[in-house]
């Protein structure tokens, strides 16, 4: 029972002035996962055992295009990033979620790490950091999101 | 005057209100100042009515904005302009409380 239950009722709006509902973590994920397979590829190629003009060119174009994709997913992956945090995330979120600055800023700082490096650890880092936003993000949301990776 | 109950949706007036708040309203707006908060009709959405605080208001308009200091977290009369007085459908008095 309440006192003015009798009152005629409307829905006030309040929402903010972008396209809210349409944010998901998944574009960073796939972004990070991408990182992670070339730095695993990248590690595993092996030097050409028969040195010629011919398999070092093949090798070279293998690697290089192994390091050029990771160095542009990297980037794609820290704007994904980006765009949630300062744009998703708002201050409210921070009462439940006090981690969430230092949780973005470390992740953002592994996409970078990742394209200067070719790190298995700091490749798994930025994975660990994604899944901890992927958390964060659903748990504002309400819902219940298993986090499920393509690779 | 008449009053009717307005239930937020969304975060734009955080940290005053939240969302699903239920806020006691008042349609008699002759008083309205800044630092109001008002229920009004959005001028570019027909079907929205949209609740916001007044940061400043002359004989005809009113500039309105959201309490949430996230730049991104309201759309208001910095995206859509000041709105005509005759837009405001009432203004808040109190949140509805429970006896």
């Amino acid at each position: 029972m309440t006192t003015e239950n009798i009152l005629p009722e409307i829905e006030a709006s309040a929402h903010c002035d972008g396209p809210c509902g349409v944010y998901d973590p998944a574009s960073a994920r796939i972004a990070g996962e991408a990182v992670q397979s070339m730095t695993k590829k990248m590690l595993a190629l092996e030097y050409p055992k028969v040195f010629s003009s011919e398999s070092m060119a093949s090798y070279l174009n293998t690697m290089s295009r192994y390091a050029a994709i990771k160095d542009e997913e990297a980037q794609k992956c820290k704007h994904e990033l980006l765009v949630l945090w300062t744009d998703f995330f708002k201050p409210q979120h921070l009462e439940a979620h006090p981690e969430l600055h230092t949780t973005f800023w470390q992740a953002a700082k592994l996409c970078s790490a990742c394209k200067v490096e070719v790190s298995a650890t700091h490749a798994q880092e930025l994975m660990d950091a994604i899944e901890a936003i992927h958390t964060m993000f659903w748990a504002i949301k309400g819902r219940e999101v298993p986090w499920i990776r393509a690779s | 005057m008449q009053r009717f109950i307005a239930v937020v949706s969304g975060d734009s007036m955080w940290p005053t209100y939240a969302e699903g708040d239920r806020l006691v309203c008042s349609e008699d707006v002759s008083t309205l100042a800044a630092d109001s908060v008002i229920v009004f009709q959005h001028p570019l959405r027909s079907k929205v009515r949209a609740i916001k605080r007044i940061k400043e208001l002359d004989e005809a308009t009113v500039f309105v904005e959201g309490d949430n200091p996230d730049p991104l977290a309201s759309e208001d009369s910095h995206n859509f302009g000041r709105i005509p007085l005759s837009n405001v459908i009432g203004v808040v008095l109190h949140v509805e409380t429970e006896q």
